[in-house]
């Protein structure tokens, strides 16, 4: 925010009100906003009901789909976009923009939705039961409202998200704000401009953020800490139960499999594209360890966060957990920048330097693991803490035998959405990454650039398989710890 | 960055290689490798007869919602700064202002252009010449149906431009920094730009890729690249006629 305010102010008032007060820049900002809004409620309607589905119900098959359902998170933007944009062509503007960014960004909710579910007492829902609600009203009175939280959060990061997002718009053509930004760098040194968005961008992020804090009762989330939860029972769908498979099947084809189905073509069409199975394997192996570091880093800086943010009512502790959200509604170039700005001027060694890299991930990435460490930490009552307490434990352990195991699904829902995003960042990772050091999505990236698409494909499929194992491992984790 | 002053001059049996009309005037920067900016079109909508002689034909009422154009691409604004230099700022407006009059269809980059063209959806586009070889190396010469249309002598729109490298005055590397723009303009690197990405060469005597026809001595407007730094003027235009 410093780089951007000092970025922007170089120009005096006079530039600023040239910027803000071109007709474009409040239009784009409208389109912008609406799209997001748009984006959201579709992304929340589908991540709850996948993962209401896939935690809850008799789904066939559904711990795989549990997994399958948080993978388009690794497909990038740019690349669902060039697939859709190949296929159908003359499909441009707010709707296919619309439809690709929901398909891509819904497991920003589904995840920690996910993970809350995993650990809803199933005693609040039986009481409503037995008192006479049917099976719907008790998911809307009860079951929805706890996972109201995670739910608002998720969207909240799909919201920011796609104010950030560069690749889908400008390929589907949809004309937003952050095309404005990239414009701005792309074609002049003059980097004034583009810091003079930024900030407006943060103005509005901050009224977004301001807005949703708003919606968040007081309520509390955790049961009346009698005794453990119990597993709660699956719900039978019935005959439902094929029918309602259409619904991951469906998400899982047109997010992923299209996407890499078109890639598979690229490479079939290609008259030139050599399959280089040892650059690729490298550049998978970069790719694991830069966004390993990323989510692991990311996830532990969360903990706090979430967990002050989840018990404190101070507003100092709701300043701390909101300012986390910042970084994800900048475009991954603003952030990138500011860190070139100052690791060059004051931690040269550093500059290109895989910790710059890992720190742009944490800044990026942070509200993706505070939001579901949050949604955890909402649902641990405190009271099991003073207990352990009063009966003579140490707050570390104390930490480590109660708060952690609590924390667990959150945190694990929290380390796979860092992850899958990391795989998949672009800005930060060309312009921090040490000299030479390919990623699977900078592959992908050069290789469209040169007009290389079968060069693409591999690549491209490595990056859903590389998320696959561990989104399988860490919500795995999360299903059976529950005792 | 030379109007900046960030850059020195690169030693002269470095960059005297390299054509006058392609480096700076004291070897601030030098090209290293040549486009020229073409029309792409799909020969199946576009018979070469209608094929504009000038850039400046396409305000004409038949290309109406038949164009494409990427206004974000930094070629596609040098070349409109190579318009307003030889022909002036209002002509070049008036030319914008047609072109927009016109319903073109905008894309995020240069291939998409050709992309689309050679997929019919498109028929005319402003890109550099390149484009279509890539393509071509792609997908292969018999899949390949969009092709590359140059303008007539000096229309800017037949504007040969090159990317340049240029030595940083604040580098303490200077001599490992002239080193690395003499391979850039030495043979391997220029074969590659010429073979790989189907730019022109600037070194002599390496051959340009097949099937590109070689430059003309007096092709594209008399301009001198420098100026074409100079987008203040030609981003504004694009803003007023409401291309940007």
């Amino acid at each position: 925010m410093v780089y951007l305010v000092v970025r922007a102010g170089g120009g005096g008032w006079r530039a600023i009100a040239d910027t803000l007060f071109l007709a474009r820049t409040g239009r784009l900002l409208i389109r912008s906003l609406a799209l997001a809004a748009a984006v959201s409620a579709a992304s929340a309607t589908i991540g709850v009901a996948l993962a209401w589905l896939t935690v809850r119900c008799d789904l066939p098959g559904r711990r795989i789909w549990r997994v399958v359902a948080a993978l388009p998170l690794a497909v990038p933007s740019y690349v669902a976009a060039f697939a859709f944009a190949s296929e159908l062509p003359d499909l441009t503007g707010f709707r296919p923009t619309f439809v690709v960014l929901t398909l891509l960004s819904y497991p920003y909710v589904f995840l920690p939705v996910a993970a809350v579910l995993e650990r809803i007492d199933p005693a609040m829902e039986e009481a409503a039961r037995s008192l006479g609600d049917g099976p719907l009203t008790a998911f809307r009175r009860v079951t929805l409202r706890q996972i109201r939280p995670a739910a608002a959060t998720g969207s909240l990061l799909v919201c920011l998200y796609v104010l950030s997002d560069f690749g889908a718009v400008s390929i589907l053509r949809f004309d937003s704000f952050t095309r404005v930004i990239y414009q701005s760098y792309q074609s002049s040194f003059d980097r004034r401009p583009a810091a003079i968005l930024g900030c407006l961008l943060l103005v509005f992020t901050l009224g977004i953020l301001v807005a949703e804090a708003r919606t968040r009762g007081r309520a509390r989330y955790f049961g009346g800490s009698r005794g453990a939860p119990r597993r709660p029972d699956l719900v039978r769908l019935g005959r439902w139960r094929w029918a309602a498979l259409a619904l991951p099947v469906g998400v899982a084809a047109f997010a992923l499999a299209a996407p890499l189905g078109t890639t598979l073509r690229w490479l079939a069409e290609s008259v030139r594209a050599e399959v280089d199975f040892g650059r690729v394997g490298r550049a998978a192996g970069a790719t694991v360890l830069a966004s390993a570091l990323g989510a692991v880093v990311t996830a532990a800086a969360a903990i706090p966060v979430g967990l002050l943010a989840a018990r404190s009512r101070s507003r100092v502790a709701a300043f701390i957990e909101r300012s986390a959200f910042v970084g994800h509604a900048l475009p991954g170039i603003v952030v990138a920048l500011s860190l070139v700005f100052f690791t060059v001027r004051f931690m040269n060694p550093l500059y290109q330097r895989l910790p710059v890299l890992v720190f742009a991930y944490l800044v990026l990435f942070l509200p993706l693991a505070v939001s579901a460490v949050y949604g955890s930490a909402l649902q641990a009552p405190p009271a099991l803490e003073e207990v352990a307490r009063s009966l003579g434990k140490r707050p570390r352990e104390v930490f480590r035998t109660v708060t952690a195991p609590l924390l667990a699904p959150g945190v694990g829902a929290g380390t796979a959405l860092v992850f899958l995003t990391c795989l998949k960042e672009l800005p930060a990772t060309l312009l921090l990454g040490p000299t030479g050091f390919e990623t699977l999505a900078t592959r992908v990236w050069s290789a469209t650039q040169a007009g290389a698409f079968g060069d693409a494909a591999l690549p491209a499929l490595l990056l859903v398989a590389v998320g696959a194992v561990p989104t399988w491992l860490l919500t795995r984790r999360g299903g059976t710890a529950v005792t | 960055m030379d109007k900046a002053g960030l850059f020195g001059p690169i030693p002269a049996a470095v960059a005297g290689v390299v054509d006058k009309k392609f480096r700076a005037p004291d070897d601030n920067w030098t090209g290293v490798s040549g486009r020229a900016r073409v029309v792409v079109y799909d020969p199946r909508k576009v018979p070469a007869a209608e094929l504009p002689a000038s850039v400046f034909d396409l305000t004409q009422p038949k290309w109406k919602g038949r164009i494409g154009l990427a206004p974000t691409n930094g070629s596609f604004q040098a070349f409109v700064s190579a318009m307003i230099i030889t022909v002036g700022e209002a002509r070049t407006k008036t030319w914008l202002q047609g072109l927009k009059a016109n319903d073109p269809k905008t894309y995020a980059a240069n291939d998409l252009i050709v992309k689309a063209a050679n997929d019919g959806q498109v028929d005319i586009g402003l890109v550099n010449h390149y484009y279509l070889f890539q393509l071509q190396a792609e997908i292969g010469a018999e899949r390949t149906v969009a092709r590359n249309h140059y303008t007539a002598g000096t229309d800017p729109g037949a504007l040969v431009n090159v990317a340049g490298v240029g030595i940083l005055k604040s580098s303490k590397r200077q001599a490992d920094a002239a080193r690395f723009v003499e391979y850039l303009l030495s043979e391997p690197a220029q074969r590659h730009f010429a073979d790989r990405n189907f730019e022109y060469p600037l070194l002599a005597g390496v051959p340009t890729a097949a099937g590109l026809p070689p430059l003309q001595g007096g092709q594209g407007p008399a301009i001198n690249l420098g100026d074409l730094a100079d987008l203040g003027h030609t981003l504004d235009l694009l803003h007023q006629t409401g291309l940007l």
